[in-house]
């Protein structure tokens, strides 16, 4: 198993030169947190990534994740860390980015869910949500408009009965409904679950979509490298190697965990919800 | 030298001694500085404080001291489950908009707790319930136990702050506690606002053991250690919690250079180790800066860290620079009066000095020495005149200088007067009598020097007299005894040392002798070498300068010379000189005395001409026998002359074989050499030949394809050239082999061998090789007379240019010797060729036409040579060629070279 973590590193020392000489390679992150805390987490993966490829690897943040759809469309970007929906929206627009792998969850599992959630004293359910306020992360949030309307859907309801509002990240919608400025909100089901301690309720669960992944762009990347990435981590099971876990052990929560393959079939998901839901901010 | 000496080490003392005050001075105004500041920053650091506690107390009391809010903590400290859930939300619910408002100028951190110690509601982490603090929260298991408000420095889980802990009571019953604080850097950061003027920056340090243990496993990433002492940690960042307003911790270069030099430091390691305050000054890159150490301590007086202010202190630079300006100055001033007063001093001394030497002067034992007014009166007197003329001081100060003269004297214009008259000669000297009180007179040479003030107008006169009457004496006696000499024969001469002796003395009388004048010698218009007859002149020279080589003898007397009157007589002189010299031993004069001896002299060569007749017969008579004697010695002479001739025959004729063995030694020494030479060069240079004819080979075979024809030709053209200079070494190899290598003298059938050799060869079929008649049997070296006739067939054969080449080898017997022909028909070789062909490396055609070395008929040639044999061709272009050679007809045992 150790030849898995070590061979890339022989393979670096091997051919070094050519990450000083070769064009870098530009890596964008989900912009998520402040750019600074962003470029923290995903330090370390980078000089990962830098190995793999014997490429020096580029930070190319983005504000958000329009611009990185953009950027992946103009090939200013090389490789990306996307959630599923962003990933869903760019495949559809532009075949030659592709998905590499998706990361794991803490405990191994893979992809997650999308629930509503509402302030369990205001007594809310589904069928409630009418003309009422409804806090959602962002437009390429995939539980934001997306799930959320997809969840109101099934009961009948949509966003567009209510008020809705992109506040920005997901606690901030847990909050914003505990202190009473929304009535709802959608939020991914493992966030909403740790405010329940100040009695966000969960009151729909979406079914499970694929998990945050990494791209890449085949119009600026040769298959080579698009295989050494994807074989290369893969590789690395941080769940089960204690080498490896060692080394990933300072990268971001969300992918430190190891990873896992996926295909442009576990996407049919959003490929069928995006046919019916034009989502607000996205589609217009 | 001394005086000097002593300024300096005053000097140097005096600088010390300002140095020390200026010093002094200097650290006390520094430490002034430095106290200043660290005053300022504790009353900028203790009004945020208690500003900061006024809006803690102030948001406790009005805010959450209130019935709404304490009766929500109520309700969530007695219930459970999801009811206690909606009550904490509740209680969010109440306070979420005043702590989002406050939270960015006022308080940071708003968290209930339990009475129990564990987290009610942290409104900067919501999620994050129902933890247990008792033991990383000492101040509020504090304010739950004693019910009363806390207020102080605490480390945290998530945050360093500064605590403001309030118990909670609802209806009199404790329900819990609350705190309102703010991170403790933001507390510092708004001390540093206050101290913005001063560009003041903190720097805070945490004790590791004060809060690292709790938050350090979880946040290293956010933390620095060891930076200046290894206790201590410093967070780049507030927290995670904070990323909306996160400040991320950005300490200028200039103040994180510092950090090294503070590590560095045993005081500042010390003093933090103690956990004192203290301040010091630090200057990098010639920029001073004051580091002021405030030691932070948690709610239970513990030190927890250091907050650090760092200030940029120009001051404390321009104080420096001002006490070296000082200090320079002050040294510089000094310097100056010390060299002022040194130079005084020194003015002093030597006018001192020159009074002490005036007056050592004036008071001499010599001279007398008097000072007159304008009409001759004395002023003053030295002691030495008074002992002159007897009168005592007083007694002349009331005389006239006139009234000691000599009365005949009286008469002459006093000096005084014409020192009045002649006021540019300033001088005047004359020797004069003066008498003395008792009467008897004595001589004095006068100088009077004449005082003048600014109108030139003479106001009186120094004098020196010097007593003259012994010298006056002396002269008289001088004159007696020059009156003397003049009468006297001898002529006295003091002739310098110089080229031709110029005379500076002669006496009188030297005109009866020479006939010139003595101021003829002594103005130089007569020479006195020039003087000495021409016969005598050198004898003369010699005797002088061999006798002042002898530095231990000053007289000698010279042998009778002759002399030149001035009307042309011959006169003999005696000439006793005496050697005058200075101190160091050099002649500068001789004195001599010169006296007459012509008449005895002319009675000498009379006695001399009788003695020398009187031997003259004698020789007569003596001449006669000794004639006979020599006729009987001269035919013994030439006998013995003939068998002198003989043993100078048989020397030159041994000298001239020596001469002609060490000719041919050294004529074998460089053939030897030669050879060698010629051997060691051939096989170095086949090294690196051999090595591009295979690397042409290669380049040909492997990039065959990428040449076009002219490419190969060009490779070809290589390799040819490559194998002729290859040729050409082995030549030179063979040639100077030839030489070396001496092979077995056997007897060799020449028919055999030329048969064996033809086979060898292989002529074409046009080309007839036949042999004319039976060849002989030599006894040579088979390998050498092999090559000799191989390479004159093949030379044959080479050349052929008929369509059927004839070639023939014949022998015939001469009286000691074979002469051998071969002979061919081919092209014929010019006439002036005939020499050339046989010198090495000479070919006839190009080489490009004709692939050869020109080595094989000098190697023919040396094989003939070897043997004692000569070798020649007779040839005509066009008619063929016949090489003639002759080899001995008997063994040989001495090879020639």
């Amino acid at each position: 198993m150790w030849f898995r973590v070590i061979l890339p590193f022989i393979f670096i020392c091997l051919v070094q030169p050519s990450l000083i000489f070769a064009e870098p390679v530009r890596f964008a992150p989900l912009p998520m947190h402040s750019e600074d805390y962003i470029r923290r987490e995903f330090y370390p993966f980078i000089k990962y990534l830098e190995e793999i490829l014997q490429k020096s690897v580029q930070f190319a943040y983005r504000h958000n994740n329009k611009d990185v759809i953009e950027g992946l469309k103009t090939d200013e970007i090389d490789l990306a860390f996307l959630g599923p929906l962003p990933f869903a929206v760019i495949s559809q627009q532009d075949p030659d980015i592709i998905p590499l792998l998706q990361f794991l969850n803490p405990d191994g599992s893979v992809g997650y869910t999308c629930s509503v959630g509402v302030f369990a004293g205001d007594h809310l359910q589904m069928k409630d949500l009418s003309k009422k306020k409804i806090a959602l992360t962002r437009p390429y949030s995939t539980c934001g408009f997306l799930m959320t309307e997809h969840m109101l859907n099934q009961e009948g309801k949509s966003l567009t009965d209510n008020i809705f509002e992109y506040i920005g990240k997901h606690p901030d919608c847990a909050l914003a409904v505990i202190d009473g400025r929304f009535n709802a909100c959608g939020i991914k089901t493992s966030i909403g679950k740790k405010f329940r301690p100040l009695g966000l309720d969960l009151i729909a669960e979406s079914q499970t979509v694929p998990s945050f992944v990494l791209v890449a762009n085949r119009h600026t990347l040769n298959a080579t490298e698009i295989d050494n990435v994807r074989k290369y981590l893969l590789q690395l099971k941080p769940l089960e190697n204690q080498q490896a876990a060692e080394l990933t052990k300072d990268w971001g929560a969300l992918i430190k965990h190891g990873a896992t393959p996926v295909t442009e079939n576990d996407f049919t998901i959003f490929t069928d919800l995006l046919s019916k839901i034009h989502i607000s901010g996205i589609s217009e | 030298m001394k005086n000097w000496l002593k300024l300096l080490l005053f000097y140097l003392l005096a600088m010390l001694v300002i140095g020390f005050v200026l010093q002094t001075t200097y650290k006390n105004l520094r430490v002034n500085i430095l106290t200043q500041r660290t005053e300022t920053q504790k009353i900028a650091y203790s009004s945020v404080l208690q500003s900061n506690k006024i809006l803690a107390d102030t948001f406790y009391h009005e805010v959450l001291n209130q019935e709404k809010i304490l009766a929500l903590v109520h309700k969530i400290v007695h219930s459970e489950g999801d009811e206690q859930i909606i009550q904490r939300g509740l209680l969010y619910r109440a306070l979420s908009a005043t702590y989002q408002r406050s939270k960015k100028n006022v308080v940071k951190i708003l968290h209930f707790h339990f009475p129990d110690n564990r987290s009610l509601l942290r409104f900067h982490l919501p999620q994050n319930v129902g933890d247990d603090l008792t033991d990383i929260r000492p101040a509020i298991a504090l304010v739950n136990s004693s019910l009363l408000p806390v207020h102080g420095y605490e480390p945290g889980r998530y945050i360093n702050g500064y605590r403001h802990v309030y118990p909670l009571l609802y209806h009199g019953e404790h329900i819990g506690s609350v705190e309102v604080s703010n991170p403790y850097r933001k507390i510092y950061h708004k001390v540093q606002q206050l101290e913005t003027a001063q560009q003041t920056q903190f720097v805070f340090f945490q004790k590791k053991q004060g809060g690292l243990e709790k938050s350090f496993a979880e946040n290293e990433l956010y933390y620095v250690a060891n930076e200046i002492h290894p206790d201590f940690i410093r967070s780049k960042y507030i927290s995670e919690l904070f990323q909306d307003q996160e400040q991320k911790e950005e300490i200028p270069t200039e103040i994180h250079n510092l950090f090294a030099q503070l590590k560095n430091n045993p005081r500042v390691q010390k003093n933090m180790s103690q956990g004192v305050a203290f301040n010091l000054s630090v200057t990098n890159n010639n920029k001073s800066f004051s580091v002021v150490f405030h030691p932070v301590a948690d709610i239970s007086y513990e030190k927890s860290g250091y907050l650090i202010g760092f200030t940029s202190e120009p001051n404390i630079e321009k104080l420096a620079d001002q006490f070296l300006i000082y200090f320079l100055l002050t040294g510089t001033v000094l310097l100056a009066i010390l060299i002022y007063r040194a130079s005084l001093q020194s003015t002093l001394e030597e006018k001192k000095k020159t009074e002490e030497a005036l007056k050592a002067i004036y008071d001499n034992k010599l001279t007398g020495m008097v000072t007159l007014d304008a009409e001759g009166f004395y002023k003053q007197i030295n002691r030495q005149w008074e002992v002159m003329t007897g009168y005592s001081r007083d007694e002349l100060l009331t005389m006239n200088f006139r009234d000691l003269s000599y009365p005949d004297e009286q008469l002459q214009t006093p000096i005084i007067e014409r020192l009045a008259e002649n006021v540019d000669q300033q001088t005047f000297q004359r020797e004069k009598r003066y008498i003395r009180k008792d009467g008897s007179v004595f001589w004095g040479e006068l100088s009077g020097t004449g005082l003048y003030d600014h109108h030139r107008r003479l106001i009186g006169m120094v004098g020196i007299i010097t007593d003259t009457t012994d010298r006056k004496s002396a002269q008289a006696s001088l004159l007696e005894a020059n009156t003397i000499i003049n009468r006297s024969p001898a002529v006295a001469f003091l002739w310098r040392n110089e080229d031709g002796w110029p005379v500076d003395y002669v006496s009188g009388n030297v005109e009866m002798l020479f006939g010139y004048s003595s101021l003829d010698f002594r103005s130089g218009k007569v020479r006195y070498l020039e003087l000495i007859h021409a016969d005598d002149q050198e004898r003369v020279t010699g005797e002088v300068v061999s006798n002042s080589q002898k530095r231990t003898q000053n007289t000698f007397t010279h042998k009778p010379y002759r002399i030149l009157t001035q009307n042309g007589e011959v006169k003999w002189v005696n000439d006793t000189t005496y050697m005058r010299r200075n101190p160091s031993g050099e002649i500068t004069h001789y004195e001599g005395v010169v006296y007459d001896i012509t008449e005895l002299k002319q009675v000498e060569n009379e006695l001399f001409e009788n003695k020398m007749h009187l031997e003259d017969l004698i020789n007569e008579q003596t001449k006669d026998l000794e004639n006979k004697v020599d006729t009987l010695e001269t035919k013994t002479g030439q006998l013995e002359k003939s068998e002198q001739a003989l043993i100078h025959l048989v020397e030159d004729v041994n000298e001239s074989r020596a001469e002609l063995q060490s000719l041919n030694s050294k004529y074998a020494a460089i053939n030897t050499e030669l050879k060698e030479f010629a051997y060691i060069v051939s096989h170095d240079l086949k090294a690196p030949l051999r090595a591009i004819s295979q690397l042409t080979h290669w380049i040909a075979e492997d990039y065959a394809n990428a040449f076009d024809e002219d490419g190969r030709m060009q490779m070809d053209l290589i390799l040819q050239r490559v194998k002729r200079m290859d040729s050409l070494i082995e030549g030179i190899l063979r040639y100077s082999r030839i030489g070396q290598i001496r092979g077995k003298m056997e007897r060799i059938d020449l028919n055999e061998l030329i048969a064996e050799l033809v086979a060898s060869i292989a002529p074409p079929e046009t080309i007839q090789i036949s042999i004319a008649n039976e060849l002989p049997v030599v006894y040579l070296d088979t390998l050498r007379v092999g090559q000799l006739f191989q390479n004159l067939i093949e030379n044959a054969i080479k050349y052929m240019d008929k369509d059927k080449g004839v070639v023939e080898i014949n022998c015939t017997k001469e009286e000691n010797f074979w002469q051998f022909t071969i002979s061919d028909n081919g092209p014929g070789i010019s006439k002036k060729y005939h020499d050339k062909i046989f010198q090495i490396f000479q070919t006839l055609s190009p080489r490009d036409e004709n692939e050869s070395t020109g080595i094989g008929l000098a190697l023919v040639k040396k094989i003939v040579s070897i043997y004692g044999g000569e070798i020649w061709v007779e040839a005509e272009e066009g008619h063929g060629t016949t090489f003639f050679f002759t080899l001995p007809d008997k063994e040989i045992t001495d090879e020639k070279h």
